[in-house]
């Protein structure tokens, strides 16, 4: 007699559902500056849709059947039979398989995309070494000699400087407390810890000034701690990189205790 | 005088005549049902605690300039210490203790058939420590140079004199220290109890899946608190007695300290947490869904070995929270696929759940409406955590309100509801009275909604890159197109705690005016409902029920033929009329 109505709200019920995919699909809505940001982005995009619908269909399943919309079953010795526990097996499976499965084979392959980016290049990469410290970064550039912790060091503050189309590598370490950086446009994300180094590294694409910050709650002013990370032609970039070296070779004052912070490009 | 008269008091057990009015006092001292009160109305205190710092952490959010009622206008400092002792107080001082602490103290003994927990002097101490313990945090709050604001995770350096001089973090490390003794005790207690005073019949597959919840947790709490409070016992060595065990950096005169060692160990600890705060509310949520559906629970055995997987799994995963941190690929690999494998025990007991109730008449009383509350925000809660688990997406998220709202769903407000079904479902049994149904109704449901709108406004925000503990989360016009998701987050967290009030004086009216309740108003069959009397006497059970059967029989197969109701309790004999059972049945 009631079979009518579920079939009415089973219907209601999934489109109300597919609603609610239409509506917050998609990867966030944070700029991409870097090559391989794309492939994060479509995993996130995968993980979220994947995961809304396992979490629809979970919630519509226990709704129904908490309301009585599925058609009732007459009383019997159990419910609970061989068949019903086949079912429970091969959903359960078959939902692993599906949402796990595409989340640990897409991160593999992500995982492996980025390992061979870091491989394969052409030139140099771009090497920038990261003092995290309450509450701001210290970026230092290996200067013209491409060695860190000389005189001719490029120190910036709050703002990272890196051509267009170079890989950057990063090295991080932190002063006093833990730290952490992300740069959301290049989709990168790494702590800084004192007493160790931790290393980033990404291919920024996009001309242009993204915002970093510190991702790791670090005392009263961690909501303040971030910068830029400007994202400049190459040609732009070595100029200014050539001008600053010069400068901080006239500059070098020995005393500071700020100099000497760097260490040896880890390998 | 009718009032008056009605009035339950706790009838005492027979006692030997010769038996003098000290020890009878101490009996009742050492009563699990005065302990577990205790332990519900210090939790309720810590609960209400942590709601309203709740509530002040998301006014921040909506303008950091506004003054706060009774708090005035937050400094950072104030701030990040807000929503320190909010996670503190809410994950050791309010869920654990209501659900370990009370729930287990309260019904454990009531479920197996005993008279009381295996050792009631140290359920007693237990609860000391744990005042203790609630003592050490109230004066940490009043430390000098503020309470601890490292954040719930205390990573040092930032959490060692380095990064927090005065005595606030040193306060919360006692707290902790004191609590987590407290839950070790408790669950020491709560394991005894379930090995050695079931009563006789009562094996260990005729457990209501409460009790196998309960003993879980006291598993997990074993094992991993001892973790965490040694964690805590090397860093407060290091702040007090000049140790370096988790200290490098500029601050470092030893080259020795590690930070990333205290991480291990807090999260060799802290993702088992999770479960601990969450495993009691599942086994309730299976017995409450075979009671009301009228069914035993769906293939109970896999329920309990996918419990037992997870619990497993539990501890093998933690490194998933130090994605971050620059473990070697080979570390970060075997942790995700670790991490994922736990859905699939994960997705046997959902399924199990939606399988138990699917297509039965399910009857639905107020205990039944929160349980299915708590399973639907659980499920939500859970599927936001699979991206976690993976290591690329993960990057994306850790540290943004995405995890926060994840973590908030599954053993935040999942284990709240669990605990609000605890309560109407047991409050008759331990009251006399029951709690209005409509108002329970009306506060689970609203509760849920509520729970789903602020938890999953806090995903989208950190969908878009929002981080956590901001001090000001919009400065300088960052996440601008985030505003109205932050501003929506904070009006339906306030209306979340206004909606409390619904629970507090339906608690408080059927405490003091509900109707009297019959003896089993649920119509189940466990021991607590059927073979302990209505005021439930001092040593709950005149005699120890001998337990024929498990503790859900609703099949027409378990209840003998002709039988007038749909239920049988779990030590009842059929009447004579009946074929006697020959062996006890499987």
């Amino acid at each position: 007699m009631s079979s009518e109505v579920p079939g009415l709200r089973w219907r209601v019920g999934r489109l109300a559902g597919l609603l609610l995919l239409a509506g917050c699909g998609g990867a966030p809505p944070i700029a991409d500056a870097s090559r391989h940001g794309h492939l994060t982005d479509r995993l996130m995009a995968d993980g979220l849709w994947l995961s809304l619908a396992l979490g629809v269909v979970a919630s519509l399943w226990l709704l129904a059947a908490a309301f009585g919309w599925l058609p009732h079953q007459a009383r019997v010795a159990s419910a609970d039979t061989r068949r019903s526990r086949w079912a429970v097996g091969v959903l359960a499976l078959v939902a692993f398989l599906i949402v796990d499965g595409h989340l640990f084979l897409g991160d593999l392959r992500v995982r492996q995309a980025l390992a061979r980016a870091r491989e394969d290049q052409q030139h140099p990469p771009i090497r920038v070494q990261v003092n995290a410290q309450r509450w701001s970064f210290l970026f230092r550039h290996p200067g013209i000699d491409g060695r860190f912790n000389t005189a001719d060091d490029v120190v910036t503050v709050n703002a990272l400087r890196v051509p267009v189309g170079r890989r950057l590598e990063l090295q991080l370490g932190a002063s006093d407390v833990v730290h952490g950086l992300r740069i959301p446009a290049l989709r990168i994300q790494t702590d800084a810890i004192p007493g160790r180094i931790t290393r980033l590294s990404a291919l920024p694409e996009q001309e242009g000034s993204w915002e970093l910050h510190c991702s790791q709650h670090c005392g009263v002013a961690h909501y303040r701690m971030r910068g830029t990370l400007e994202v400049v032609p190459a040609e732009r970039y070595e100029a200014w990189l050539r001008a600053e070296s010069e400068r901080a070779m006239h500059r070098e004052d020995p005393d500071d205790p700020h100099r000497n912070w760097g260490w040896t490009w880890r390998p | 005088m009718s009032v008056g008269g009605q009035r339950r008091r706790l009838a005492p057990a027979p006692m030997p005549p010769e038996a003098p009015a000290t020890v009878d006092r101490l009996r009742r001292g050492l009563d699990h049902k005065r302990i577990g009160r205790a332990y519900l109305w210090t939790a309720f205190g810590a609960l209400l605690f942590g709601g309203l710092m709740a509530i002040a952490i998301r006014w921040q959010w909506v303008n950091p300039q506004a003054s706060i009622p009774f708090l005035g206008q937050l400094t950072p400092s104030a701030y990040t210490a807000l929503f320190t002792q909010h996670g503190l107080v809410m994950i050791f001082f309010a869920i654990g203790p209501l659900l370990m602490g009370a729930m287990g103290t309260l019904v454990l003994p009531l479920l197996v058939g005993a008279r009381n927990l295996a050792f009631p002097r140290i359920s007693r101490l237990s609860l000391w420590f744990y005042l203790a313990s609630v003592g050490a945090l109230v004066a940490g709050l009043f430390a000098p140079l503020g309470p601890a604001n490292t954040g719930w995770t205390l990573y040092p350096p930032l959490s060692s004199w380095v990064g927090s001089p005065g005595s606030g973090v040193s306060w919360a490390l006692l707290a902790l220290i004191l609590n987590g003794t407290s839950s070790c005790l408790v669950s020491a207690n709560v394991l005894a109890t379930l090995v050695g005073r079931r009563a006789p019949g009562m094996t260990f597959f005729r457990l209501p899946l409460t009790a196998w919840g309960l003993g879980y947790t006291a598993l997990l709490n074993l094992m991993f608190l001892p973790i965490l409070m040694a964690g805590g016992l090397l860093l407060m060595g290091d702040r007090l007695w000049g140790g370096e065990v988790f200290i490098a950096g500029a601050g470092a005169r030893l080259p020795a300290g590690d930070p990333l060692l205290f991480q291990h160990l807090f999260w060799m600890f802290g993702h088992p947490q999770v479960y601990i705060l969450i495993l009691p509310a599942w086994g309730l949520i299976g017995d409450l869904f075979a009671h009301f559906a009228r069914r035993p629970p769906h293939w109970y055995r896999a329920t309990v070995s996918a419990m037992g997987a997870i619990v497993l799994l539990s501890g093998l995963v933690y490194a998933h929270h130090m994605f971050t941190v620059g473990l070697t690929s080979t570390l970060n690999r075997a942790f995700s696929t670790l991490t994922l494998l736990i859905s699939l025990p994960s997705l046997v007991l959902y399924l199990n759940w939606l399988f138990t109730i699917s297509r039965a008449r399910v009857r639905l009383k107020s205990p039944m409406v929160g349980a299915i509350c708590a399973a639907l925000v659980f499920g939500l809660g859970g599927v936001t955590g699979l991206m976690l688990g993976a290591q690329t997406t993960d990057l994306q998220l850790h540290d943004t309100l995405w995890v926060v709202g994840h973590f908030h769903l599954t053993m935040g407000a999942s284990s709240f509801l669990a605990v609000f079904a605890a309560i109407a479902y047991w409050f008759p049994r331990f009251t006399g009275r029951r709690m209005h149904e409509g108002w329970a109704n009306l506060h689970l449901v609203g509760t849920a909604i509520l729970f789903v709108a602020v938890f999953g406004l806090m995903h989208v925000s950190g969908w878009g890159g929002q981080h956590r503990r901001q001090v000001d989360p919009h400065d300088g016009e960052r996440f601008a197109a985030l505003r109205p998701v932050t501003v929506g987050t904070s009006h339906a967290a306030f209306l979340l705690g206004a909606w409390q009030l619904i629970f507090v004086g339906n608690f408080a009216w059927s405490l003091l005016r509900g109707p009297k309740s019959e003896q089993n108003p649920w119509e189940v069959g466990t021991l607590e409902w059927t073979a302990a009397p209505m005021p439930l006497p001092l040593e709950n059970f005149p005699e120890i029920p001998t337990v024929l059967r498990g503790p859900h029989a609703y099949a027409l197969s378990d209840l003998p033929p002709g039988a007038s109701r749909d239920w049988i309790g779990q030590a009842e004999r059929p009447a004579p009329s009946a074929n006697p059972a020959p062996e006890g049945g499987a």
